[in-house]
């Protein structure tokens, strides 16, 4: 009996030191605007379910549909920019490595 | 053997539960990935420990070791084994160890969803999660532990208490552990939202399934429960409005309105406060109503003081209730909303006043079973609150849900038209209207009952035009043959047609409970042998008693001959069984089931030298379709969390820029 308590303690203490005994992975991020764009997404389609359904007036939904597409396009120009941004960003880390490359070379 | 390796496996939790709490409040205090990577380790140790503490105490019951305590009290070698395995979770410290290891389960899942955001909140949560364990890991250890030896060394147990003796004890009570313990994984990631600052829609969207599960479990253990009270104790009563009964609605009813609630925050930003408020509310009855059935409060103020476990769990729901109260006013300023309600006819508006209904009935059935223990408390009587106080608050709040329940659908987002909402609204209530001139015509009375039924016919015909609205739409814009484009509508929208078909569910359970409690039947009377009763449109002839049984119990049954309009329909036998190791003897009552209602028959008493005997028999009209309209909520549950899949197809909004379509296809 005393041999599978041991076992228990013995399993549960590997368990728990597990971690320390491998590299801990980093988890990706997504952006915190997807959270944004798939909300206007889902009201989109909601908004289209709700005419068709006839629950709202064709000037209200023509009124709404053109507010998300606004707030849609808002998003859109802004991942552009930080697209951009990023592209900027790396062009000038490859050009300091390449530099830094040939003085050494 | 197994019982030695149980007690060291629940003492080693006392040390395991400590520790994943300290490395998952670290690792999120200090954004240490390997610190809240061994938080999630802990947890794992912990459903480890649990798990062999519950398959010793298993093996324990399976093979009638009555060297321990727990085992006597609750088992017996003549025990069926399902009933052995029952007795698991049919004592207080079983249950207790039930409780810890699904909660474990859950919270070693928790711990490793994969989400946006996982990193600042998963160790929060973990932390929570592993707070709530160590309650139930002291209990055991303290107060209640499974693995206790017996104090008079016995060859026999008690057995398991003959009214539990029902397949359905290896059902109702798992589906309520399963429901109660759920709760706590989103209560878990609220806190989390809460201190890690983030408040958007994220916690909800991760949770929304644990707490989809978790309502259906519950709702599906209380409708068991009042199936199994209707079949097992012998008075036809499905629903008494009992404190332990209550203890379970008030839950169900306030993540009902969780849900809801929470859909309002995924697509609009609003009701955070709320759904804040609702979760933490919704977390604490799931904890006070396993205080209020275990404490003794029930019985009496001064059965509370009899042991220990009523303060355990007292302290711990005030610490639930300061700890969740304290973070939502230091974090209040978050929840603010980010978009305001913009008209009183429009979804939003619709849900909160859902909230406010659901929310109200809560307060009242809470009210009702807490001033017997406050009146006890303060005036030194117990003044009893029973069903027609809970039936004359209740009833006209839950008419007013079902209305919602009707109209909500009708009802856009941010704004409706009137015209085109009065415009879906005249068939439903041109019908509901019908149906009540004609009830009352037919002689139906109640109005209460009347108005039940009718605003439960206003819904299902909103619901079915709903359903043929969309059809005829999807048809419209696809092409699809009629029968593809109703199975495309739940493939599309799993969610919303699953929540229908869920309405319609719970729209049957109204009807069947409204028409079994107000049009019920009742008749008692003594009958010779030979002797016939009436009861409705069925004749009941009375042939005589008959004994059977063997070692363990001896069952009195009478034989009934049920006839309607000249024809034999089915022999009812009603019996009383009596159980040699001793206890009440129990009532088995013989049911008649038809679709319109249910035939119930119960043996009294009876005279053993003329065999003239007692019978009480009831017809209970529709009650049938509650037990139906349970399978049918499962169903559409199942439905709505069933995963989709992802749209590739290209929107066929001819507006949408380009560069948006794709994306919007996914959001049909």
């Amino acid at each position: 009996m005393t041999f599978w308590i041991v076992l228990m303690a013995a399993i549960t203490l590997f368990i728990m030191i597990f971690p320390f005994l491998r590299d801990s992975r980093r988890q990706e991020e997504l952006l915190d605007d997807q959270e944004e764009r798939d909300r206007l997404f889902s009201q989109l389609a909601d908004l289209e379910y709700d005419f068709y359904m006839d629950k709202i007036t064709r000037q209200d939904y023509e009124e709404m549909r053109q507010e998300i597409i606004r707030q849609l396009s808002r998003l859109h120009a802004k991942d552009k920019l930080r697209e951009e941004q990023l592209r900027l960003q790396l062009r000038a880390e490859v050009q300091a490595r390449l530099e830094k490359g040939m003085s050494h070379g | 053997m197994m019982g030695e390796i149980g007690r060291w496996a629940i003492l080693f939790l006392l040390f395991v539960v400590p520790y994943t709490f300290l490395m998952s409040a670290l690792g999120g205090w200090l954004k240490n990935r390997r610190l809240a990577a061994a938080g999630r380790a802990g947890m794992v140790a912990a459903v480890f420990l649990a798990t062999v503490a519950s398959v010793s105490l298993l093996y324990l019951l399976v093979t009638d070791d009555f060297r321990y305590q727990y085992v006597v009290n609750y088992s017996s070698s003549n025990l069926p084994l399902i009933y052995k395995i029952a007795a698991f979770w049919g004592g207080s410290a079983g249950s207790l160890l039930f409780w810890s290891w699904l909660l474990s389960i859950y919270s070693v899942l928790a711990s490793f969803l994969k989400h946006r955001q996982r990193e600042v909140m998963q160790p929060v949560v973990t932390a929570v999660l592993s707070a709530i364990l160590f309650f139930f890991v002291l209990v055991m250890n303290t107060i209640a532990h499974p693995f206790e030896w017996a104090r008079v060394q016995v060859s026999e147990g008690n057995s398991l208490n003959p009214l539990l003796q029902n397949p359905s004890m290896m059902v109702h009570p798992v589906n309520l552990y399963l429901g109660y313990i759920g709760f706590a994984v989103p209560y878990a990631y609220g806190i989390a939202a809460l201190l890690t600052n983030q408040t958007g829609a994220t916690w909800l969207k991760v949770t929304r399934r644990w707490t989809l599960v978790s309502w259906l479990f519950l709702g599906v253990g209380i409708l068991y429960g009042s199936q199994w009270a209707y079949e097992e104790l012998g008075w036809g009563g499905f629903w008494a409005w009992d404190p332990v009964e209550n203890a379970a609605l008030l839950p169900w009813l306030t993540s009902t309105a969780f849900l809801h609630s929470a859909i309002v925050q995924e697509k609009k930003g609003m009701l955070k406060g709320w759904n804040m408020i609702l979760i933490m509310v919704t977390f604490v009855l799931t904890i006070f109503g396993t205080f209020l059935t275990r404490s003794g409060l029930l019985f009496s103020v001064h059965a509370f003081a009899n042991g220990p476990m009523g303060t355990y769990f007292l302290t711990f729901v005030g610490l639930i209730v300061i700890f969740s109260l304290a973070v939502l006013v230091w974090k209040w300023p978050l929840l603010k909303g980010e978009n305001q309600m913009e008209a009183v006819a429009s979804k939003e508006s619709s849900f909160m006043i859902n909230n406010l209904l659901l929310l109200g009935s809560a307060f009242t059935v809470f009210w009702g079973t807490m001033y017997p223990i406050i009146s006890e408390l303060v005036t030194g009587e117990k003044m009893t609150v029973g069903a027609p106080f809970f039936n004359r608050v209740n009833v006209p709040i839950f008419i007013g849900v079902i209305v919602l329940m009707g109209v909500a659908p009708l009802l856009a987002w941010r704004r409706s038209s009137f015209r085109l909402l009065r415009k879906n609204l005249i068939l439903p209530a041109a019908l509901a209207v019908a149906f009540l001139l004609i009830a009352y015509i037919l002689g139906l009375r109640g109005w209460l009952s009347l108005f039940s039924f009718a605003s439960g016919l206003f819904v299902a015909v909103i619901i079915v035009l709903e359903f043929v609205k969309a059809v005829q739409a999807r048809q419209k814009m696809t092409g699809e043959p009629l029968l593809l484009s109703f199975f495309r509508l739940f493939q599309r929208n799993r969610r919303r047609y699953g929540g229908y078909l869920v309405h319609l569910a719970i729209l049957l359970i109204v009807f069947g409970y409204t028409g079994a409690s107000a049009y019920e039947v009742n008749v008692q009377r003594m009958l010779h042998p030979g002797e016939q009763m009436q009861v409705g449109a069925y004749t009941l002839t009375y042939e005589g008693l008959e004994e059977t049984g063997d070692a363990f119990r001896t069952e009195i049954f009478a034989n009934v001959i049920v006839e309607k309009e000249g024809q034999r329909l089915v022999v009812m036998r009603p019996e009383k069984v009596f159980y040699t190791l001793g206890g009440q003897p129990s009532t088995e009552v013989a049911i008649y089931h038809t679709w319109l209602g249910d035939l119930y028959l119960v043996l009294g008493g009876w005279d053993e030298k003329t065999d003239a005997a007692v019978f009480q028999a009831m017809i209970f009209p529709l009650i049938n379709w509650v037990w139906v309209g349970t399978y049918v909520m499962i169903a559409g549950t199942l439905i709505a969390l069933w995963p989709e899949r992802p749209r590739l197809e290209e929107s066929r909004d001819p507006g949408l820029p380009k560069t948006l379509q794709g994306a919007a296809a996914r959001g049909r």
